[in-house]
């Protein structure tokens, strides 16, 4: 191979060796989705989902426990629990695109593009 | 007052015909004649101008009708008369009638754990009056050596100030399960006159006397439903646990849950509010609603004695169908 080529051949992988990894890393959401993530401290869930007309916060948060098979407790206007793991010293916190949720999460609506997101902090 | 019988006061109604009209035509020299008549009374001397009349007792006001008759010496008459309206000016003796006890019952006896809440009922009776107070005497002695109250214990008198009659009641709050009472009632009138003690069951012109028909209390209270469930909205088609809390009750006071039929067999109905009803008596039963609706859970629950139902029915939101998402690698 001359030495003409190959600067080429790395600048050529290069680019697609970070085309592929930005698909991995990005996960498509279309634009009439909106994205859910729990954030456990340590680990971390995300779902993703069409967004209906008078979709709350909790729905989302009703319909990705459904897709990720897990539980969750939300009574008055709390949430109690994700999982086993409950509110102790720590509390579930919710984030609207980065804002934090202080009402009851089945009255704040939900449109295609957000970004919710529920932090034990 | 109180067991006084008080004379009829006879109306006395001095009628003076003088004002009759007689004799205004006939000259003063003539010599007249009187002849007096009454339906009902007496008259002092019926052939004098200016008789005293005496009214009869009389039950209730009653009208009676005096005439006179005039003659003069040439035998010529003339006759008129007049009503007299006799009114009874006695004082009546408020007393009460029909007192009954109502049998164990839903409305009464549901809800209510720690006595048997027994209905005394009773009718108010003195004409023209109406009831201001009253006071009940429940004991188990016949003699009413130790007498509790209607509604509380205490043996006091109850004002029932405001309360339309003459139908009136009293839920006693103090009685022990399955045990024989005796009771009694006194009432007030208007004018604060008491009856005399009025022994069940006392019908219309026949008072019973002392010391009247006993009751007996029933062995247990009533079952207690209830239930819970997660109070959240739920999804079209998601199967909802209820899980059943209803208490049943023995003769000692202690409680079992009803389905577990530890005492006496019960039986369960769950009306979920869609037309859906189920007979579970299991801890936990479920349902799912198929449509998005508020719905109200009735859960009826019958022992030995009798059936309630939970009182406070939950209402329960069916969400829309949501869409269904799907995990992603988180970003």
């Amino acid at each position: 191979m001359s030495k003409f080529y190959l600067p080429i051949l790395i600048v050529v992988l290069v680019i697609v060796t970070g085309f592929v990894l930005y698909s991995v890393e990005k996960p498509k959401i279309a634009e009439n989705e909106a994205s859910l993530i729990i954030n456990y401290e340590e680990t971390k869930r995300a779902f993703a989902g069409e967004v209906i007309d008078n979709m709350t916060i909790l729905d989302a948060v009703r319909t990705s426990a459904k897709a990720g098979n897990f539980d969750f407790d939300y009574q008055e206007n709390v949430l109690k629990r994700i999982d086993e793991i409950k509110q102790n010293e720590k509390k579930w916190n919710a984030y609207l695109n980065g804002t934090e949720i202080q009402g009851s999460l089945d009255k704040v609506l939900i449109k295609a593009g957000d970004k919710i997101e529920l932090k034990l902090e | 007052m109180n067991n006084k019988k008080i004379v009829l006061i006879i109306s006395v109604v001095c009628i003076i015909f003088a004002g009759f009209g007689f004799g205004k035509e006939i000259l003063a020299a003539d010599t007249l004649t009187y002849s007096w008549s009454c339906t009902g009374g007496t008259l002092s001397d019926p052939n004098i101008a200016q008789p005293t009349y005496t009214a009869p007792m009389v039950d209730a006001d009653t009208t009676y009708t005096c005439t006179l008759t005039v003659t003069d010496s040439y035998g010529f008459n003339a006759t008129d008369s007049m009503n007299v309206l006799v009114k009874n000016l006695t004082p009546t003796l408020p007393t009460a009638v029909n007192l009954l006890v109502d049998p164990p019952n839903s409305n009464d006896y549901c809800g209510i754990t720690g006595y048997p809440p027994v209905r005394l009922r009773w009718q108010f009776s003195e004409p023209g009056d109406s009831q201001s107070a009253y006071q009940i005497q429940l004991d188990t002695d016949s003699n009413f050596s130790n007498p509790r109250g209607c509604p509380l214990s205490t043996d006091t008198k109850v004002s029932t100030a405001g309360q339309a009659g003459p139908d009136y009641s009293c839920l006693a709050q103090n009685l022990s399960w399955n045990t024989t009472y005796y009771w009694r009632l006194k009432v007030w009138d208007s004018q604060d006159t008491p009856s005399a003690w009025i022994y069940p069951p006392s019908p219309p012109g026949s008072p019973t006397p002392s010391p009247g028909t006993s009751f007996d209390t029933i062995s247990h209270a009533y079952p207690n439903p209830n239930f819970t469930f997660q109070d959240r909205v739920y999804n079209a088609g998601e199967v909802i646990t209820f899980t059943d809390d209803s208490h049943c009750y023995k003769p000692d006071g202690t409680w079992y849950r009803c389905g577990t039929d530890e005492y006496a067999v019960t039986s369960y109905l769950w009306n979920f509010g869609d037309g859906a009803t189920s007979f579970d008596k299991s801890a936990t039963t479920t349902h799912a609603y198929n449509t998005a609706d508020d719905y109200t859970v009735n859960l009826s629950v019958t022992d030995d004695l009798g059936t309630c139902s939970w009182a406070d029915p939950v209402q329960v939101r069916v969400g829309l169908p949501l869409p269904e998402w799907k995990e992603i690698s988180p970003f």
